[in-house]
């Protein structure tokens, strides 16, 4: 009896152990599941990942083959369309199910369900700028294009039938160490994919930064720091390029001021900004420069570094359709790319589409907001969050009639000052996914116009190239008409003219726009798209004006352009930034400190920041310290935000503004002048490597790093030795940087493409396939793609 | 003595395979279940039969783990043991990991084991000897007296 009693208790033990380790407690994953041998984390490690070899997959109509190459990029080949986006949507789940759908949760702000409350404050974010709202109205706008809608219900489809498909031992890893499985894969989840995107690429403005400048500094200090156009300009459209139409008129500037209001703004978004830097570099040579006399196109888009890569290569083949390049895990289609007619890249384009309003609410009825005259009622939204391991967290979210209450006292009840609504264009529903469809059908110049008819938001810079010897640069995107200084400001809603903000846009025809140039080639950096000639006010927080000089200086100097070149300049580690800046710096500090190594090795510096370098090491130490000095007054607090002005401004005002009044210390006696500021801020930076010697080595100081999505270390890599930084054409800064190479040659009238990533096409941690192709982004080591014309081509070429 | 080794053994690999075959297509705690039906099958003393749960086990798990992770070198185990580690300030290694996975689950499969003979060995005792093995576990018993 005894014994008996004792093995019921060590039973009931056993099994409240067996019970623990099976299920989530708090953010715990089930441990005992995460370890099984055949289910856990083990079953994960995958040594032979596709490649070099054929995989059939049964879809819809027929089955559709794919053809694995040497570097495990698959190209699809499939009898009709449907069965093609069905096999595309199968397996990009089989290799970043995870990716896709962790985005979508972020996006979505759902984090918190399986991340837990420290992902509360973004999900609050992600919901108040309304992206789920955003994507519900793109999808219904995609409902209303059958073929749109064709292909993307194809593609949910071939999703969940791998989410069917897989067993425990087959899903990604982060389900089973966050303890969580796939949902069902709809139409709303590829939307907001690219509604992160939209707002990874727009979220950046500076409405509430510039209006306390203003209102704190005056308009004369106001418009030195950030002026509208950069004193040396090179915009992405040649400049005195001839704007032949009818411009719209501006609409009139209200007659209130919003700027007399008192009070200074906190802006309390500011932690989930995406990082100031992200951009990136495009640019197409003509025939008329290159060797083969046929265009060269060349893409990097600069992106927050990711395991998983943000993009995934792939080759999509079937009847009328043959396109390669890279998508976004979770879109159908191709999104930067090339098929056998044409190619094209893309750039943020950076102008301002999101703009804030401060809202009056009604003092007789809290529920309505006064918007053009009249009370209109909000439309509240109850936004509840589940979160793992804790009790649901709930709150109500206002919208007006141009978007979201962002801001307001329920949000941020420590910095209690105005309601702030926003409106963006990227809240209108819009059927992007359709440029990118009719992109990979392209066959000239006409049907690339057409495309980018239908793209709104996050605008972008399309960069073209085609058999015809054609080149050409479209800045498209959904553009307010605005009067002058609009959208820099915080504006009134009360007095705010709503048909504007709905639809009184810049017409596609009159946006910027470039054909075959006489200079033979065009470029873009995220830099100003005009002149000051463009009919339109045209403003974007945030121009960067030394990339496109660098590669403009480039491109202008050669001739008889090979992809080598290209490969080159795509690498290229010239600081144009260091190289205005630095002279000024030196002079002033010369006397003092000629004698120190710092300043020693500055001066014999080429501007070239390579990996390696000890000099640029110093230069960016030098110019933090110099910023952060210069700008005290500009440095954020919990009751007011403030943003730096640009580099390029910053360099402006040294050349010509020593004693600019800002460049004073507040808080001492002395008036300071930049000499003052030069030399506390070098002294600073001489201290600083004193104490870190090894970051003198430049890729241990800027720490150029790869960073898995879910902040997972081990999925990781840090210390990348890899040059560039900010304002470089090889952009690789800390944790941003260039996300894809593309190289794509029209020699001999066929269309060759080279590439690389920072990744590998596969999302499992346990794969060799998921960082393959990082020592060779390092090193510059591009990949000749294979773009095969069908798929006998395909199968003889791994059969060889 | 020789019959118990052998009953032993065969304890030992009937649940490293069974538990290994079933693993493929059942819920992970499967092999708490061989263990416990073992239990039942090999009825002896408590010790022994908690051996055979934790070996049977250990050996299933052990095995199974390393074929997966041998030409890895186990770097992906040492990354989840680093992400398992991390929280608890501990530096665990791939193998740590490995040797920390086959104790628990040896650890449970021999608690279910001994569990089960605990539970079922007094009845069997009382009814007919139906099991051949609880025919050596009396003997066991008088051999011990």
């Amino acid at each position: 009896m005894v014994k008996r009693i004792l093995g019921i208790a060590i039973l009931f033990i056993s099994t409240l152990v067996t019970i623990a380790l099976s299920i989530n407690i708090g953010t715990t994953p089930p441990l005992g599941e995460l370890i099984n041998p055949f289910q856990g984390f083990w079953s994960n490690i995958d040594l032979h990942p596709d490649a070099q070899k054929e995989v059939e997959i049964l879809a819809p109509n027929q089955t559709a083959h794919i053809i694995y190459d040497e570097k495990n990029i698959p190209h699809i080949f499939a009898a009709n369309e449907e069965d093609l986006y069905y096999t595309q949507g199968y397996i990009m789940a089989k290799d970043r199910l995870w990716q896709m759908e962790f985005i979508t949760y972020a996006a979505a702000g759902r984090l918190t369900e399986i991340a837990g409350d420290k992902a509360l404050e973004l999900d609050r974010y992600n919901r108040r700028i309304g992206m789920k709202k955003a994507a519900e109205k793109s999808v219904e706008t995609m409902r209303k294009d059958p073929n749109i809608q064709k292909i993307v219900d194809a593609f949910c489809a071939g999703v969940n039938q791998f989410i069917s498909e897989a067993k425990r031992d087959k899903l990604p890893v982060e389900y089973k160490l966050m303890g969580y499985r796939p949902e069902k894969w709809t139409p709303l989840h590829s939307a907001l994919l690219l509604k992160y995107m939209a707002n990874d690429l727009t979220g950046r403005d500076n409405d509430i930064e510039y209006t306390n400048a203003l209102k704190k500094f005056g308009r004369e200090i106001f418009d030195a720091l950030y002026p509208d156009f950069p004193e040396t300009l090179d915009p992405i459209i040649p400049a005195n390029t001839p704007f032949n139409f009818k411009a719209l008129l501006a609409p009139t500037h209200p007659s209130d001021n919003q700027l007399s209001a008192k009070a200074l703004y906190h802006n309390p978004l500011r932690d989930f900004l995406p990082p100031k830097g992200l951009g990136s570099n495009n640019w197409v040579v003509s025939g008329s420069k290159t060797a083969s006399n046929m265009p060269i196109l060349c893409n990097d888009p600069h992106l927050m570094l990711t395991f998983p890569s943000i993009w995934y290569e792939m080759q999509l083949s079937a009847p009328g359709l043959n396109v390669y390049g890279v998508t976004l895990p979770g879109a159908p289609g191709i999104v930067i790319g090339y098929n056998e007619n044409i190619a094209w890249g893309v750039t943020n384009a950076e102008m301002d589409v999101r703009d804030w309003y401060t809202v009056e609410r009604n003092p007789k009825n809290a529920k309505e907001y006064k918007i053009n005259g009249q009370w209109k009622p909000f439309e509240e939204n109850k936004e509840v969050y589940k979160i793992k391991g804790k009790k649901d967290f709930t709150e109500n979210i206002k919208w007006t009639e141009i978007g979201p209450v962002v801001y307001d006292k329920d949000y941020d009840v420590k910095k209690d000052k105005m309601d702030l609504a926003m409106s963006w264009t990227a809240l209108n529903g819009s059927n992007d996914l359709k440029t990118f469809y009719m992109l990979n059908h392209a066959k000239n110049h006409q049907d690339y116009l057409k495309a980018l008819d239908n793209y709104w938001c996050p605008a972008q810079n399309f960069v073209y190239a085609d058999i015809h010897n054609n080149i050409a640069i479209k800045e498209q995107g959904r553009f307010w008409v605005r009067y002058p200084e609009q959208g820099k400001f915080i504006q009134n809603l009360s007095t705010a003219n709503i048909e504007q903000i709905k639809s009184y846009f810049i017409p596609n025809n009159q946006t910027p726009y470039s054909l075959n140039p006489t200079i033979g080639f065009l470029h873009s950096a995220n830099q100003i798209p005009v002149d000051k000639s463009y009919p339109y006010y045209v403003f974007g927080a945030g121009y960067e004006n030394y990339r496109n000089r660098r590669i403009n200086e480039v491109l202008s100097g050669l001739q008889k352009i090979t992809p080598e070149d290209m490969k080159k300049l795509q690498y290229d580690n010239v600081s144009i930034h260091a190289r205005e800046a630095l002279p000024i710096m030196l002079s002033y500090v010369a006397k003092v400190y000629g004698n120190t190594e710092v300043f020693q090795d500055l001066s014999k510096w080429n501007y070239v920041a390579d990996y390696n370098s000890v000099a640029a090491s110093y230069f960016y130490k030098w110019w933090d310290y110099l910023e952060k000095i210069a700008w005290d007054e500009l440095a954020s607090t919990d009751s007011e935000s403030f943003v730096y002005p640009e580099e390029y401004t910053t360099v402006t005002l040294m050349k010509t503004q020593p004693k600019f009044a800002l460049f004073d210390i507040q808080g001492t006696s002395k008036k300071e002048e930049l000499s003052d500021i030069l030399k506390i801020s070098l002294d600073s930076t001489i201290s600083y490597f004193e104490n870190h010697p090894e970051e003198k080595d430049f890729s241990t100081y800027k720490n150029t790093s790869i960073t898995h999505l879910a902040r997972i270390n081990a999925f990781s890599m840090t210390h990348i030795k890899i040059g560039g930084y900010r304002h470089i054409v090889n952009a690789t800064s800390s944790r941003w940087g260039s996300s894809v190479r593309f190289i794509i040659d029209f020699k001999n009238g066929k269309v060759q493409g080279y590439g690389m990533y920072p990744g590998g096409e596969s999302g499992n941690p346990g794969s060799k396939a998921y960082n393959n192709f990082v020592q060779d982004w390092i090193e510059g080591n591009y990949h000749t793609h294979h773009f095969y014309q069908n798929l006998e081509e395909a199968k003889k070429s791994i059969s060889q | 003595m020789k019959k118990k080794l052998l009953i032993l053994i065969l304890q030992i690999i009937g649940t490293a395979i069974c538990s290994w075959l079933l693993n493929h297509i059942t819920p992970w705690w499967i092999f708490t279940i061989v263990c416990f039906i073992s239990g039942i099958l090999v009825l002896r003393n408590g010790f022994l039969s908690f051996i055979g749960g934790f070996l049977g086990t250990a050996i299933y798990y052990f095995g199974a783990c390393l074929h997966s992770s041998w030409n890895d070198n186990f770097t992906f185990a040492g990354e989840i043991a680093q992400i398992i580690g991390e929280p608890l300030g501990l530096h665990l290694s791939g193998f740590s990991l490995l040797c920390i996975g086959t104790l628990l689950y040896g650890l449970l499969g021999g608690f279910f084991s001994w569990s089960a003979t605990l539970i079922f060995s007094g009845k069997s005792n009382k009814q007919s000897n139906k099991s051949v093995f609880s025919k050596g576990t009396d003997r066991l018993k008088l051999d011990l007296k």
